[in-house]
């Protein structure tokens, strides 16, 4: 019973400081600290969340003047839209500045690998569809991948004028 | 004493830095290694690439596997990092000596001291810098397992073996901040075998010319998701009487057996992609004939410990600054003393302890350097002695404690961690434990270290409740460590360096000298040691360490040394590739002379012994290979606990297979 009873308040106490301190992370949330705690768990809390709009990095103006300054590409589409040179770029640096989670089994047992997204943009539709192509290491690269691949910003899909698909590689390296 | 160790510090920091500064060259040759190091990393991820030229982008984590430690901080850290006397054996040096019986493998480092009970499967004793056998937490894959059923809670190291151990962790100086009671002067952490361990199957046999035979067998399967590790290991020797001869006519002895089984699984699995369970178990049952070594060399008793233990993790970890671990762990404890047929002969006893265990920590990453760690863990454990003689009934306790740590690191220049823990225990009221460690890493590859930290150690169950001797109002023992020390590279090939470490009692339970009751009495107990030590690299795997401890642990009231510990201890280890498929291992041992007893007897003084072991392997094919070892190749008669032989010279053959 003592030990039943013990148990229960040691639980709940360990539960309550567990909360306690996830507030303090999303307290903290405003602190620029561009480490990987803000940049992915915060990032994605948030965005679970739907309370905080999605970190804004794209950026039309600069999209729209990327896609001009490409000749021979300009050529080939109508001036106001958006070519897959630029798109290409602009996800690029979607999985630059926010990579997936390495996946807590990987990390732990230093597996390595990557995982080829394909990302199809059909005209009409703001989200894109998102396939793993290729994997290497573990299937939880796909997970991950995934995962962070849903909640990059595609509101400048919108935009297209015709359907583009493009490569995107996260490499999974420890170093 | 400390003053003098302070100069002396001193003069080694100011000489090996000037050797360092004329190794400058040497130096930058280790820093364009290390880029070619960080230029293979990148080939290996060029290599991961398609051929296509593709965006690509990578999630990098600062891990280095072969150079992590866990025990020192509760978290992964860069051994280079870790401030407090840390002691490594790896798996690929356990597997070198061909030994995997904790007491031998741990015997190898000088500022470890064992004393067992003749062979292999005797009561066996670890003197942790010197320290009493009860003050080091000892502990699988972090989960204590200190043998509930000893009266003064000390662990019998004969139950522990290392086959299908990753490493084990040694750290010297008081951890019960992070680790809780017992460890008063350090702790042992077996770190089991992962994902890291090759699939497949491995099976060793060997037999000796005494008719000793070990046998092992280990089982590893790993999935993208999991992985499954299982090893089984039975020794068995008949081969002498642990009894010392000289006090006997031949015909008085017999040949003792000693039987050991030894179980230890563990398995992985990732739930989801931030979710990772981890459960580990390990057996081991101890049949051994009972000898009362110089006293009587009984012929029919037997002595049968049997130790199970289960532990399980849950690990929630989003990203790499903050992990979430739960885990528990059930141990069970038996030791029964009795004659073949079940009757109680002039030894008996029946112990039986149980153990329940669980804890939740948090580690958070607060920043580029700092991470907090804070948890609770709870604990009760039971009692009770089975034969008829019994002088009490079943018995539990529990207690539960609270403790953070704070930690800051900046790769290569330094190391700062300071926690605390407050534990409650049932009976013996509360305690507060404190740590501080700090390692400053210079350009010239010089590490200096130092720490200083309390513990404690819970009264046992027995020490409480005992209807003869125990006493329900001991309170913990408590202690306070220091440690120091100064590490340097020396080019790429030499490792040099020393610590110092210094402990003492500020209350320690004891036996009232009269009536035999627990009692407190303060702190008697002081200990000084100083370890140098060496190694020199041939390449990644050869290499040749030596290493030196002077001790002078003393009580306090009488000035007398504590028992069983030799003043000075040199331990050195050599593997070196003969060829490219034979192989040499050779490690040598001195121990001074020591007392066996409190009062320094001179009759039962120990003498000093030198100790040579060697293994000549032959990799046939990488399937199979064959080793011939030798152990006590100068075929000393020495004791570690007086009347108790040792074995003499003993020729092993031995083959191993894998597929």
């Amino acid at each position: 019973m003592q030990f039943k009873l013990i148990f229960t308040i040691s639980f709940l106490l360990s539960v309550l400081t567990h909360l306690i301190v996830l507030g303090s992370i999303v307290l903290f949330s405003n602190w620029e600290d561009k480490d990987i705690l803000t940049q992915n768990m915060i990032f994605r809390m948030t965005v679970a969340s739907e309370k905080i709009a999605k970190p804004k990095i794209y950026d039309e103006d600069k999209l729209m003047s990327s896609s001009k300054s490409n000749g021979s590409n300009s050529n080939q589409e109508p001036n106001n839209s958006i070519d897959s040179t630029a798109v290409k770029k602009y996800i690029s640096e979607f999985a630059k500045n926010y990579p997936p989670a390495y996946p807590v089994f990987c990390r732990r047992n230093s597996i390595e690998g990557y995982v080829l997204l394909k990302i199809t943009f059909v005209v009409g539709s703001s989200n894109p569809i998102i396939v793993a192509e290729k994997y290497s290491g573990s299937k939880l690269f796909i997970n991950a991948a995934l995962k962070a691949a849903e909640q990059w910003d595609y509101s400048f899909a919108g935009n297209l004028s015709r359907n583009i698909s493009i490569s995107q590689k996260i490499i999974f390296s420890l170093n | 004493m400390i003053k003098k160790f302070t100069v002396l510090l001193a003069i080694i920091f100011i000489v090996t830095n000037v050797i360092a500064q004329e190794n400058v060259s040497d130096s930058v040759d280790t820093e364009s290694s290390d880029s070619s190091v960080e230029q293979n990393e990148t080939n290996k991820s060029d290599a991961l690439s398609s051929p296509e030229k593709e965006n690509s982008s990578s999630t990098s984590q600062d891990v280095e596997s072969s150079d992590i430690v866990v025990t020192a901080s509760k978290m992964e850290t860069d051994i280079k990092s870790v401030a407090v006397p840390i002691s490594v054996f790896s798996n690929e040096r356990i597997n070198n000596s061909g030994v995997a019986t904790s007491s031998e493998v741990l015997a190898g480092d000088s500022s470890l001291y064992v004393a067992k009970n003749g062979g292999i499967g005797g009561l066996s004793s670890l003197f942790l810098g010197g320290a009493p056998s009860n003050a080091a937490s000892v502990m699988i894959d972090g989960f204590r397992i200190n043998d509930i059923t000893q009266p003064s809670g000390g662990f019998n190291y004969s139950l522990l073996n290392f086959f299908g151990v990753k490493q084990v962790e040694v750290v010297k100086g008081a951890q019960s901040t992070l680790y809780g009671t017992d460890a008063l002067s350090g702790v042992i952490n077996v770190v089991t075998n992962d994902y890291s361990e090759e699939d497949g199957v491995k099976i060793i046999g060997e037999y000796s010319n005494e008719k000793t035979h070990d046998e092992r067998v280990a089982v590893s399967e790993k999935g993208e998701r999991g992985y499954l590790n299982l090893n089984f290991s039975h020794y068995y020797s008949n081969a002498y009487s642990k009894a010392d001869s000289q006090k006997y006519s031949g015909d008085e002895l017999e040949n003792d057996s000693d039987r050991i089984y030894n179980f230890l699984g563990k398995g992985g699995f990732a739930l989801t992609d931030t979710i990772l369970t981890e459960a580990v178990c390990y057996y081991s049952k101890n049949d051994i004939e009972v000898d009362e070594g110089a006293y009587q060399d009984y012929s029919d008793q037997k002595n049968i410990s049997e130790m199970s233990f289960a532990g399980a993790k849950i690990i929630f970890e989003p990203t790499e600054k903050f992990s979430l671990n739960t885990k528990v762990s059930y141990t069970v404890v038996s030791r029964i003393i009795d004659n073949d047929d079940g009757s109680y002969g002039a030894y008996y006893g029946e112990f039986y302890g149980t153990k329940k265990f669980v804890e939740s920590n948090m580690s958070l990453g607060l920043g580029k350097f700092n991470k907090i760690l804070i948890g609770a863990d709870f604990s009760s454990e039971d009692f009770e002695s089975g034969d008829s003689y019994s002088k009490f009934n079943k018995k539990d306790v529990y207690s539960y404690s609270a403790f953070g740590s704070n930690n800051l690191e900046i790769k290569d220049v330094l190391y700062f961690q300071l926690g605390g823990r407050y534990y409650k225990n049932e009976l013996s009221g509360s305690t507060f434990t404190y740590q501080a460690a700090l390692s400053l890493q210079f350009p010239s590859n010089t590490v200096l270290k130092g720490s200083v930290s309390t513990g404690y150690k819970a009264p046992t169950i027995y020490q409480l409740y005992d209807k003869t001797y125990g006493n329900e109002k001991l309170d913990s023992e408590k202690t306070f460590t220091a440690t120091a020390g100064i590490e340097q590279a020396i080019g790429k090939k030499f490792q040099l360096g020393n610590e110092y470490f210094y402990m003492k009692y500020d209350d320690m339970i004891v036996s009232n000298s009269s009536t035999y009751v627990f009692e407190m009495a303060g702190g008697n107990v002081k200990i000084h040691q100083v370890t140098f030590y060496g190694k020199y690299l041939y390449n990644k795997k050869e290499y040749l360490s030596v290493k030196y401890s002077y001790l002078n642990a003393e009580y306090k009231d009488t000035e007398k040394k504590l028992e069983r510990r030799p003043k000075h201890k040199v331990g050195t280890e050599l593997f070196k590739k003969l060829t490219g498929s034979t192989s040499l291992y050779v490690t040598y041992i001195y121990n001074s002379k020591r007392y066996d007893d409190k009062d320094n007897t001179d009759s039962k003084k120990l003498c000093s012994y030198h100790l040579v072991n060697l293994k000549g392997q032959y990799e046939y094919s990488e399937m199979i290979s064959g080793y011939v070892r030798v152990e006590n190749l100068l075929n000393e008669k020495y004791q570690e606990v007086y009347g108790y032989a040792v074995p003499g010279t003993e020729l092993f053959g031995g083959v191993e297979v894998k597929f």
